[in-house]
């Protein structure tokens, strides 16, 4: 096929792959030589490829950061939705809860009671540790008689 | 260590998010202006209709964000960064030109390929575009495709043209076109290295001019 035959693209592709190649490889002295010859001042450019690169980087923090924000979220909502089952009455969540911290004592070091003693704890402060420890799923290896109430 | 006393290869890392900020502070005026070079001559290669409106500094960028993004790796230990996102930048253009050509009317090309990756049902990365099937072009796409040629036709004339009272930046110039590479041209020339450079040199000046004044920065 003789030149003029040939696609402008393909004729302009091997031109174009051939000065790529050549910038490629040529010395960076002559890179910079003649970027300054065509009034472009080297240093400038510079700052442009760094900030592009910057802003690329942080746009990908970004997006990591909303990524595991959304992932949070999906985790809290799907623990919200679980249903928890706890006995009705308060002091058979009380006896729950002890017989819990009895069998695994190594959980209370996971509770704080504010200086309290177990017995000071309210009712609702059982409920909420009874809530945390079903969601960790250590009531599903509890059972005590009665709990079904 | 093996058998025969040669430590095993160890295998290389790809490099950490620390390594990869460190050579972007650490990128040199010259390495600055040799990116900029190829990613600009890569647009042009593929035509900035075929690249949807994404101009070089968008195909930097995304050669950054698949870096980031695990997409492509970067392994510090076997090569340099700016050889590495050079390569990144011509594998992300010749893509960018490909999946133009299979499905353009795609929405996916309003936005940059890195942030539409799937993940395959084992959590690996996919292109958005795999999958997509090769089709005929219909009246439309030929016509960016005529667009596409008539605008390179244009330019590779007047790059031509320019050096049409240079005979030897036309031999190489002709050369290249031909498919042949710098020494196959140097041999039938009688070029030495020195001046094949010289000459490389001249055309790579003029043309970027042309491309300029054409296309812009």
């Amino acid at each position: 096929m003789d030149d003029k035959a040939k696609s402008g693209s393909v004729r302009l592709g091997r031109v174009l792959d051939r000065l790529a190649e050549y910038v490629r490889n040529s010395p960076g002295d002559e890179l910079l030589e003649d970027a300054r010859r065509e009034g472009r001042d080297p240093a400038q450019t510079t700052l442009r490829v760094k900030g592009l690169f910057r802003q690329a980087v942080k746009n990908y923090q970004q997006k990591q950061l909303e990524k595991a924000q959304q992932e949070y979220e999906r985790e809290v909502a799907a623990m919200k939705s679980r249903q928890i089952s706890l006995p009705k009455a308060p002091e058979k969540r009380r006896s729950l809860l002890a017989a819990i911290f009895s069998q695994q004592p190594q959980l209370r070091a996971a509770f704080t009671f504010q200086n309290r003693g177990f017995s000071q704890l309210t009712d609702q402060d059982v409920e909420n540790h009874l809530r945390k420890l079903a969601l960790l799923g250590v009531l599903d290896e509890m059972h005590l008689p009665g709990d079904d109430e | 260590m093996a058998q025969d006393g040669v430590p095993d290869a160890i295998p290389a890392k790809p490099a950490t998010y620390a390594e990869i900020f460190h050579a972007i502070e650490s990128l040199t005026d010259e390495d600055s202006e040799r990116l900029e070079q190829v990613a600009l001559n890569r647009i042009i290669r593929i035509g900035r209709r075929a690249a949807n409106g994404r101009t070089h500094e968008d195909l930097l960028q995304e050669a950054m964000t698949r870096t980031l993004g695990g997409q492509r790796h970067w392994y510090p230990e076997t090569v340099g960064f700016v050889p590495f996102l050079i390569g990144a930048v011509w594998s992300i253009a010749s893509e960018w030109a490909g999946h133009r050509k299979r499905n353009p009317d795609s929405p996916e090309y309003a936005a940059p390929e890195s942030q539409l990756t799937k993940e395959d049902e084992e959590g690996n990365p996919t292109s958005p575009f795999d999958g997509l099937a090769a089709c005929a072009l219909n009246s439309e796409e030929q016509m960016v495709e005529a667009e596409i040629e008539a605008e390179q036709q244009a330019l590779v004339g007047a790059i031509e043209q320019h050096f049409a009272e240079d005979e030897n930046a036309s031999y190489v110039l002709m050369g290249w076109q031909d498919g042949m590479d710098g020494p196959a041209i140097m041999e039938a020339c009688g070029f030495s290295e020195t001046t094949y450079r010289a000459i490389v040199r001249r055309i790579k000046r003029n043309s970027q001019k042309i491309m300029e004044q054409r296309h812009g920065r």
